[in-house]
Formats: C-alpha cells, structure tokens, sequence
C-alpha cells in the first residue's frame, strides 16, 4: 500500500526539484503565452467591444499553443537517461507513476500560464468581474490538456519527429476542452450559467485522470522494450 | 534461505525478428554469481532486460525469489536491483537528489545520511550537490552504482548489473567489487554481463555465443533422429 502511494509522491516532488532547477524552462510557456495573446490585438486593431469578445478563445488557444511544445519532452529526458526503465522495474504500479508526473507537469505548465491568464484578460479589455474564472476554468482545461499531451507523449516516445505527431495527437483530442473552456468563460464574464459547461469539463478531465495513466504507462512499456 | 534467489526456466526471448535466447535453464542460489559472456550483440543486455521483466518473454519463465513479473510484478520488483547500460541519473538533479530518485524507485527508501554513506563509498561525497551534467562518466557510472551501496537488508535482492566495469578506474572497480563480495556473503546473488577481463569470481559463466551454437547442435542432433 505505501509503495503504491508513497513512490508516485516523491517521483512528483522530484519533478518539482528538477523543474526549479530551470526556471526559465517553466517560464518560456508563459512569454508564449503572452506573445500571442499580444500578437492578436495588434492583427485585429483596437476595437475594445472585439476583443473584449474574442478575448476568451484568444486565451484559452493561446494557454493550448503554450502548453504544446512541452508535451514533446514530458519523457524524452527520462527516456535518455533511463529513469524510464528506473520506473518500469519499481514495485509502485507504472500508471500511478505517469499520474504523478502529469500532475507535476501541470504545476509546471498550467499553473504559471493559469496565473498570468487573468492578467492578459485585462488587457484584452475583459472586466474585472470574471477574472477570477478565467483562471480557475484554465486550470481545469489544463489539466485535460497536460492528460492529453501525457498520452501523446508516451505514444510519439522514440519517434523521430515526435513534436508534429504530439501536436496532430493533442489539438484534436483538446477540442472538446476548448469548446467547453470558452463556452464556461463566456457564460461567466457575460453573468449567465457556466454549470453545465463546466460539469463537462470536469468530466472530462475525470475520465483523462483515469484513462490517460494507463495509456501513457502501456505505451511507454512498448517504447522502453 | 535455502531457496534459489533465481530459476530461469525454458527461457526463449526474440528480438526483432531474431531469436537470442533459447531454451535457457538456469539457476541461482543465494551467495552465487553468474557471469553473461559473450561478443557484442549476443544479447547480454538483452537477457538481463529479459531477466527484469522489460521485455517480453517469448517462452519459458523467470522466478526471482519465488516471483515473477506475470504473477506478482510488483513483489518481483522488489527482489531486484536493475543497474542497465543507461545510469538512470536524473540529468537536471544533483548528485545526492538523482541517487534519491533511483533509490526510492526502487523502493529501497533510504535516509538522508545512508545516500551521503553510499556516495561516500563510491568516492563522490565531494561532489553531493553537483549537477549530474557536471559529473565524468566514470562518476557518473559511479553514481549509478552507489544504488548498490545503500545498507543492507536488501541482500534478498537479486543485482543485474549491465557491464558494471565501463568507464570506472581501478579505485572503483575495487569498490565494487568489494560490494559484491559483501553482497554475496549475505546470501544475495547477481547476474553481471561484461566482456574482457573482469576482477570477478563468478560461480557460473553464461557464454551466449557458445549457447546458442549448442541450440543449434542440439535441434540439428533432434532432428537426425529417427
């Protein structure tokens, strides 16, 4: 029973370390992050009411744009290295395992992009009012789409051309994620009801919780043969 | 005490198309060494691997102290340390915090002052707070062997060491060597692949090239029979 818990923690707070480590890694999403959302306005001209509309798709494509580059060296350093074989030969299940660090791959690509969200947001012209769920939705659409790109990553592992195969994986699979994050932020920042747009996304987010562990942990058992 | 740390049953592994391994029978008893021999590309990698529960198995069974991977992968994965070609040392960590990770993956959960006695033992106790990338290959290689350096009580555990001797000089080499002999007159038992001349004593000697030559014979002789 420890094992089955306690290795999946401390494979995560090794994650953590090593990421700390490297601070301008977690920081180059967040700079592409803003660079789009700043790359928009200056296409569109300034039409305040616009952007203010398309504000929420803006984000919530350019959070997806950000985050894809990542998903293409979620494993391919534990790959070099070996640690993947480290972690195939532990007695703590694989799945729980690739849980562990897709949860640590959100605290290091979502959280910083889920934090800056709301600040970009004013800049589109968004109100004060909603700001609040612009990141909060981010966070749990995140962490749908570090699921995702986990999978793909564990897929694409050995492959040569590993970064367009993730990106033709992940932008499909994160559409649903897109459709429901813009539908939710909307709702709220116009005052309506984003309930039922956000009880699917979190739905979705349980399923890819469940799914995407054991997919990634086959997958990389096939890769590391 | 008694029981073998190791029985390798019928064992038949394939690798891309061609057959490495087959019908290997083998067994260890605790306090004995087997030494993979062999030129390169006869599959030593490829049977310690096998031997792990990394590949898949084409026939037969292995059973690490009454385990296998198909059964009970993860009592099997605590019967065994796996050191592979790859060190497994975490590149954006330091010396002590990648010996930590292997360590608790493989569920050894040492304390802080057991990883600085096991660096200490391999000679990097200077060097705990260092980036990996920082390191030699020899210290690297080093590094991943301390794995074996953390205390006792883990004797029941069965070592597959992947060519433990590349790039380490002579002062490791002792070393190890010295963890071995320790390690064996616990009762444990190793498989060590390598080719050359090794400072080992092993009780078997695996020659794979000449194995697999006797196979073949031996179909040949089973097929002239009538």
């Amino acid at each position: 029973m420890t094992t089955i818990l306690s290795l999946p923690m401390m494979l995560f707070v090794h994650d953590l370390r090593s990421a700390c480590r490297y601070p301008g890694d977690m920081l180059a999403p967040v700079i592409f992050f803003v660079m789009i959302t700043t790359l928009v306005p200056l296409g569109l001209g300034p039409d305040q009411a616009l952007l203010a509309q398309i504000a929420p798709a803006i984000i919530w494509i350019a959070v997806m744009l950000a985050c894809l580059p990542q998903m293409d060296r979620l494993y391919t350093r534990e790959a070099r290295d070996g640690v993947l074989e480290q972690m195939l030969v532990s007695p703590a299940p694989m799945p729980m395992l690739m849980l562990a660090k897709a949860l640590a791959a959100w605290v290091i690509i979502i959280l910083p992009l889920m934090l800056s969200a709301p600040i970009l947001a004013l800049m589109l012209g968004l109100s004060f009012n909603g700001l609040w769920a612009i990141g909060a939705f981010l966070g749990l659409g995140g962490l749908c789409l570090v699921l995702i790109g986990s999978m793909a990553a564990g897929l694409t592992l050995g492959s040569r051309r590993s970064g367009i195969f993730i990106a033709l994986i992940v932008l499909p699979l994160a559409m649903p994620v897109l459709i429901f994050g813009v539908m939710a932020t909307t709702a709220i920042l116009s005052g309506g009801d984003a309930m039922g747009h956000l009880m699917l996304l979190t739905a979705l987010a349980l399923i890819l919780l469940v799914l995407a562990p054991l997919v990634s942990a086959a997958a990389i058992r096939f890769a590391e043969e | 005490m008694t029981a073998p740390r190791l029985i390798i049953r019928d064992l038949t592994i394939s690798r891309g198309g061609y057959t490495l391994i087959t019908d290997l029978n083998a067994q260890l008893e605790p306090g004995q060494m087997m030494l993979l021999r062999g030129p390169n590309g006869c599959g030593k990698t490829t049977l310690l691997r096998g031997l792990a529960g990394l590949i898949p198995l084409d026939g037969g069974d292995v059973m690490i102290n009454g385990f296998t991977a198909a059964s009970d992968h993860a009592n099997m994965m605590r019967q065994l340390i796996l050191i592979g070609h790859r060190n497994a040392n975490a590149e954006n960590l330091d010396a002590y915090h990648a010996l930590a990770l292997t360590a608790g993956l493989a569920g050894l959960s040492p304390r802080p002052d057991d990883i600085m006695m096991a660096l200490e033992t391999l000679g990097l106790a200077g060097l705990a707070a260092r980036q990996i990338g920082h390191l030699s290959a020899g210290q690297q290689r080093r590094l991943a062997l301390a794995r074996l350096a953390l205390p006792a009580g883990e004797s029941h555990r069965l070592w597959l060491i992947d060519e433990p001797f590349n790039a380490l000089d002579d002062d490791a080499a002792n070393t190890l060597q010295h963890l071995l002999t320790r390690h064996l007159a616990a009762g444990g038992a190793a498989v060590i692949s390598g080719h050359g001349t090794m400072p080992l004593h092993p009780t078997q000697t695996l020659y794979l090239d000449r194995l697999n030559d006797q196979n073949h014979s031996k179909y040949e002789s089973e097929r002239g029979r009538p």
